[in-house]
């Protein structure tokens, strides 16, 4: 899977819970999930087990912790993925 | 005082149970309080409930634990719910212990979380705080809350309306008076409808009263 195609589906998991459509709509690599996407803090928890899910890949507590970024979401991932 | 309050709409529709990851309740809440939910049928009110307010009372104490220690993350099962009786509630963590207050209707649940050898003895509350619907859908909430908050703080140390003001060290709430740190540690929250905020009495260091923003 291309880092880009990982990009594609972590925004697709996300969307659901965004609540700032603008952000949403200019998103990249340092948009803030919880600041800029105005997700809940309960919902990352949900996004990250979809992200378990979709790409079948276990997120420690720690590393989910660690993801303040889409772009660390897709690092993480793609860390795990290799 | 430090202090670190959460507020949880429970009507909001991404909080139902059938909105949640089947693995939701496994990720965040630790074996003790996994059984306490489980004493209660799946999807009930009271599961519902139950679910907000020990997740409530862990982000309050996080609060706390990261003015603390701002290398504190966020690992839910970390912060640990002690007991629930009364409105109080104590969570165990590395930094704690934290001594939490738990107000709740149908509409919401607001936990107030402090850290102090006064607040754990104290049989009043030693912190003050309150909840408020947003007026209108759409509203900003990050906005409104720090315009009640701003408002409060002021009647409280009797100043005249406008004077205070709530500005950001870092991602942590500070009120200023004059662009004097005022002695008073705040928290802010907004979920859903609900907007939330508490404060408690706290000294500041001299060295540290002048605010310059992180």
């Amino acid at each position: 899977m291309t880092r880009d195609e990982i990009f594609a589906k972590v925004v697709e998991i996300v969307k659901p819970y965004v609540k700032n459509e603008d952000a949403l709509a200019a998103v990249a690599d340092d948009t803030n999930i919880l600041e800029d996407l105005k997700v809940n803090s309960a919902r990352l928890v949900d996004i990250i087990l979809n992200f378990e899910d979709e790409f079948d890949i276990e997120v420690e507590d720690e590393d989910a912790d660690a993801v303040n970024t889409v772009g660390d979401a897709v690092a993480l991932i793609q860390e795990k993925l290799s | 005082m430090l202090v670190g309050n959460d507020v949880v709409d429970l009507n909001d529709p991404e909080n139902r149970p059938g909105a949640l990851h089947a693995r939701f309740d496994a990720r965040v809440f630790s074996p003790a309080e996994r059984e306490a939910l489980n004493a209660f049928v799946p999807d009930s009110a009271s599961r519902h409930e139950l679910r907000w307010t020990l997740w409530a009372a862990k982000e309050s104490a996080y609060k706390v634990a990261k003015k603390l220690d701002p290398a504190v993350r966020f690992l839910p099962r970390d912060f640990e719910v002690g007991r629930i009786a009364e409105g109080r509630a104590v969570v165990l963590h590395k930094t704690g212990p934290f001594d939490v207050w738990v107000d709740r209707t149908d509409e919401w649940v607001h936990a107030v979380a402090s850290f102090s050898a006064a607040s754990a003895a104290s049989t009043t509350r030693p912190v003050s705080g309150d909840v408020e619907c947003l007026k209108a859908l759409g509203a900003d909430a990050s906005r409104t809350v720090r315009e009640l908050a701003r408002e409060a703080v002021g009647r409280w140390m009797r100043l005249p309306p406008g004077q205070v003001q709530i500005a950001a060290a870092g991602r942590i709430p500070v009120a200023l008076w004059r662009n004097q740190r005022m002695p008073v540690d705040l928290s802010l929250s907004h979920h859903g409808r609900f907007v939330a905020w508490a404060w408690g009495e706290c000294a500041i260091p001299a060295d540290q009263r002048g605010f310059l923003a992180a």
